[in-house]
């Protein structure tokens, strides 16, 4: 069976220049391969600089590549017509991770909501009331009639980012790019976002890609991992394989920085080694 | 055995346009000598607000403390003129904030700003203040104190930042240092190195510590006891091995029922319904108790901390005696 | 809205600021109305001062000073407010495109803008007069000419930083088209800012305007508050209400439009609100 998303060396070059300073190139990503099956989850985890939010932004062609393919359903999603981008967009979707930000302050929930339908379909967002209730509903906002007219300053991080959910899935689409969408919530509202995310993907057939940093939430969502340092994917597999049985010293040293909520357990860690990962570079370009 | 820091029943409000919000509600905590305590909670419930009433850093037009004691070595702080403050912030206790850059000059490379509190506090000079800024440097790890004195906070990365952080908080040999979220914005691995030099720094020098998170990972691997707080309340006082082993007070069960770990998947999401009350006007009573699945009659009215076996104590009715 | 008048009713000297130009507003519709005389008629004897018969007394030709400043009024606003909505339109679209778009079209047009601020105004507005004629058209147009590069500044600066936002982002991915994406999702953002430097424009046409008037490349067919300094030059030692008077209209304007665009722009910073 095709996966849903290939992504086959995928990269992206970031190339710093002035009038007078020397040209200077910054690898993102080099040359990332994965691809996710329909109805599964995979996690992307790194720390900051590891490319991996890059990789999730080239997937939804908001960053251009530099070069690598990725196919969506076996077809291409680089240089194709308008009507035929329009097309990918209604079945890619992405969630953010600041739910301050995520949501323009000057926009109601309703206008929100009823966006997506009304770039694709026509028409002012307001024809999309009755929709955009239902979605809220779904999201666990209930009833929605409280919630459509108001504005998102109102209301907390956690209904936010319900919000957020809620326009990404308007268009119904197949596959979301969840770029460290719980990552600025309190504990227990993230469990509560991770349990409405898992619900839906079983009632609507959703395919994640799950971006985080965080592998206590990955062991939690993903069937499986790509590790990510430095732009390339390190290791790569199933959750239980990776976490349990890493390969790659990054992994390993990932793994053993994570805090574990268990004293007994973090009283037996070693202490970790102030020189083991070094630095991002920047490369000059000759 | 005096406590480092004995925090005796503290109020502190806030006036905002919407009504004043009680966001410190009868809190009590205590830190002894060389301890490391945890602050715990979420968004809204008031634990960097108390850090910011020790210090009293917190903006004076719209923030005051109207009760309770804050005693720094027996030393009541509250009634202390903003002039007697400064003498004891950066001295006898001190801070180390979430974001670096914001807390670091930028036009000041990192000698002089880790040598004003030496300066101001202590009085040295010349190469009496070299020779400590540099031996601050190595006492959290940094392996060039030369190179990193000269440099300027945007030349080094953000852990290292957090560590002269900590180097600043630590010139005078402060009874207390108040940590609140000081690796949240860091990556995991730097977050470890972090914290293993807070560790090695504050037991070399004989300092307590108090911790604020939100991340139960970094409590069960830094800290001896935990405070849970809730909606500007103390919910729950335990050893680290008791909360994570046996939590007492409800909110504290679905906390830490929602708190994931790496080594295992959940056997379920546990969620708690519902949300934080609103501090302008709370609910009566148990602040819990709209959300509590063992709500009673009697939790209408406050439940004060009841202790629970010998160094636990949670405010619940389920364990009135 | 509510919130907005409750900031601002806190800011006494921008308030003032605010009644000062709803009476300024107001003197310019209503005014020629009840202007006690036609501002060109000669009704009194030259250089008389302030009396009860002339409040204003009267100019070097016998002309009401008071009617001339009425009328003044109207044009100096109506000149300030288009001269400034020129600027503005020019500088907003320009500064959004720029800061938006980044790149060659960046930088094209940066340097335009920094053209037109090399260049001397007086210069310009000498040259411009000089080939089309002193209409205040060509004033207008002369001041929109040199005030559009602040605005564009500054709107390039808020696109450069909103057009990173999540909620930009969200809207690309969904595949708003660009025209949209700058009109209707980052320009509502950008509004607070611009509005102030909207509102100094304003003060700044006005200042040009009579500036321009003042050394004479103006439109002495109506009578501004810049045209009536111009005439009061020769006189000012014998009979200074002839330039009091319209020199006082000029300064509580710019002052009153200066102190609400700084009210404006305080209340747009966290740290500065006062419960």
């Amino acid at each position: 069976m095709t996966a849903l998303l290939d992504v086959r060396v995928l990269a992206k070059t970031y190339v710093a220049h002035g009038l007078f300073t020397a040209r200077r190139s910054i690898k993102a990503v080099q040359g990332v391969d994965f691809t996710i099956a329909r109805g599964e989850t995979l996690a992307l985890v790194g720390e900051s600089g590891s490319g991996k939010s890059t990789t999730g932004r080239m997937i939804m062609n908001l960053v251009e590549r530099s070069s690598g393919e990725v196919l969506f359903d076996g077809e291409t999603i680089f240089d194709r017509s308008r009507a035929e981008a329009q097309a990918l967009r209604r079945r890619m979707g992405i969630i953010f991770q600041d739910p301050y930000a995520s949501l323009n302050p000057r926009k109601s929930v309703g206008h929100l909501l009823g966006q997506p339908l009304s770039i694709h379909r026509g028409g002012s967002p307001k024809r999309y009331r009755a929709e955009a209730i239902a979605m809220l509903e779904l999201v666990g906002l209930s009833p929605g009639e409280r919630f459509v007219d108001r504005h998102p300053h109102e209301f907390s991080g956690g209904q936010r980012q319900r919000i957020a959910i809620a326009r990404a899935l308007m268009l119904q689409p197949e596959f979301i790019v969840a770029d460290e969408a719980v990552s600025a919530l309190d504990v227990s509202v993230q469990a509560q976002i991770l349990e409405l995310l898992t619900r839906l993907q079983r009632e609507l057939g959703l395919t994640f890609l799950f971006i985080t940093h965080d592998l206590a939430v990955v062991r939690a969502i993903a069937q499986r991992v790509a590790v990510m340092y430095r732009g390339a994917i390190v290791e790569m597999g199933r959750i239980d394989d990776v976490f349990d049985n890493p390969q790659h010293d990054y992994t390993r040293a990932l793994l053993a920085a994570s805090p574990i909520p268990d004293p007994s357990l973090a009283r037996r860690r070693a202490s970790p080694d102030i020189a083991a990962v070094p630095a991002t570079p920047i490369q000059k370009v000759t | 055995m005096t406590a480092a820091l004995d925090i005796r029943g503290l109020r502190t409000e806030i006036r905002t346009r919407a009504g004043t919000m009680q966001v410190i509600d009868d809190v009590s905590l205590r830190v002894d000598p060389g301890e490391a305590v945890a602050l715990v909670g979420e968004s809204g419930c008031g634990k960097s607000m108390t850090a910011l009433s020790v210090m009293r850093l917190a903006d004076p037009r719209t923030v005051r403390i109207t009760g309770g004691q804050v005693l720094l070595d027996g030393k009541d702080l509250v009634p202390l003129s903003d002039d007697e403050m400064r003498d004891v912030r950066g001295r006898a206790i001190s801070m180390v904030f979430q974001d670096p850059m914001t807390f670091l000059n930028p036009v000041l490379n990192i000698g002089t700003q880790i040598g004003n509190p030496l300066r101001r506090h202590l009085g040295l000079r010349g190469a009496a203040l070299e020779r400590r800024v540099l031996e601050l440097l190595e006492l959290v790890r940094i392996t060039d104190p030369r190179q990193v004195a000269r440099s300027f906070p945007h030349e080094l990365s953000g852990g290292m930042r957090q560590r002269v952080l900590i180097a600043i908080a630590l010139t005078c040999s402060p009874k207390l240092l108040i940590a609140d979220e000081p690796t949240t914005a860091l990556d995991v691995t730097i977050q470890a190195q972090v914290l293993d030099v807070l560790k090695t720094s504050l037991r070399e020098l004989g300092t307590s510590l108090l911790l604020i998170t939100h991340n139960m990972g970094i409590v069960a691997g830094m800290c001896d006891r935990v405070y849970v707080m809730y909606a500007g309340r103390i919910a729950e006082e335990a050893t680290v091995d008791d909360v994570f082993a046996a939590p007492k007070h409800p909110y504290t069960q679905g906390l830490l029922g929602s708190v994931l770990r790496h080594d295992r998947p959940p056997a379920s999401f546990t969620v708690m319904g519902g949300s934080v009350p609103n501090l302008i006007d709370p609910p009566a009573g148990c602040r819990f108790r709209p959300r509590c699945p063992h709500a009673m009659d009697i939790c209408h009215t406050d439940p004060p901390l009841i202790p629970v076996g010998d160094n636990q104590g949670a405010a619940c009715w389920l364990y009135r005696q | 809205m509510q919130e907005f008048i409750y900031q601002f009713k806190k800011n006494r000297v921008a308030v003032a600021g605010a009644v000062v130009i709803a009476f300024m507003v107001l003197l310019a519709i209503i005014g020629p109305a009840i202007a006690p005389y036609s501002p060109y008629a000669f009704v009194g004897p030259a250089m008389q001062p302030p009396s009860p018969q002339f409040w204003m007394g009267t100019d070097d030709l016998g002309r009401d000073v008071l009617s001339r400043f009425i009328y003044g009024t109207r044009i100096s606003m109506i000149v300030g407010f288009l001269a400034a909505a020129t600027s503005v339109i020019l500088g907003i679209t320009l500064g959004a495109v720029s800061g938006y778009f980044g790149g060659l079209v960046d930088q094209v047009l940066m340097r335009t803008a920094e053209l037109f601020q090399v260049l001397p105004q007086f210069f310009l507005a000498l040259v411009l007069v000089a080939l089309f004629g002193s209409s205040y058209v060509i004033i207008i147009l002369v001041i929109g000419l040199l005030s559009w590069p602040s605005v564009a500044r500054l709107a390039r600066s808020e696109f450069l930083t909103l057009r990173e936002r999540d909620y930009v982002l969200s809207v690309k991915a969904l595949g708003l088209g660009v025209g949209r994406v700058i009109f209707f999702e980052i320009l509502p953002n950008a509004a607070p800012a611009l509005i102030v430097a909207a509102t100094l424009q304003f003060s700044l046409a006005i200042l040009l305007e009579a500036s321009l008037s003042f050394i004479g490349l103006g439109d002495a067919s109506y009578p501004s508050w810049g045209q009536m300094l111009n005439g009061a030059q020769q006189v000012f030692r014998r009979a200074w209400w002839v330039a009091f008077f319209p020199g006082l209209g000029v300064f509580l304007t710019v002052a009153a439009f200066n102190v609400v665009g700084d009210g404006l722009n305080d209340m747009q910073n966290p740290r500065l609100r006062k419960l």
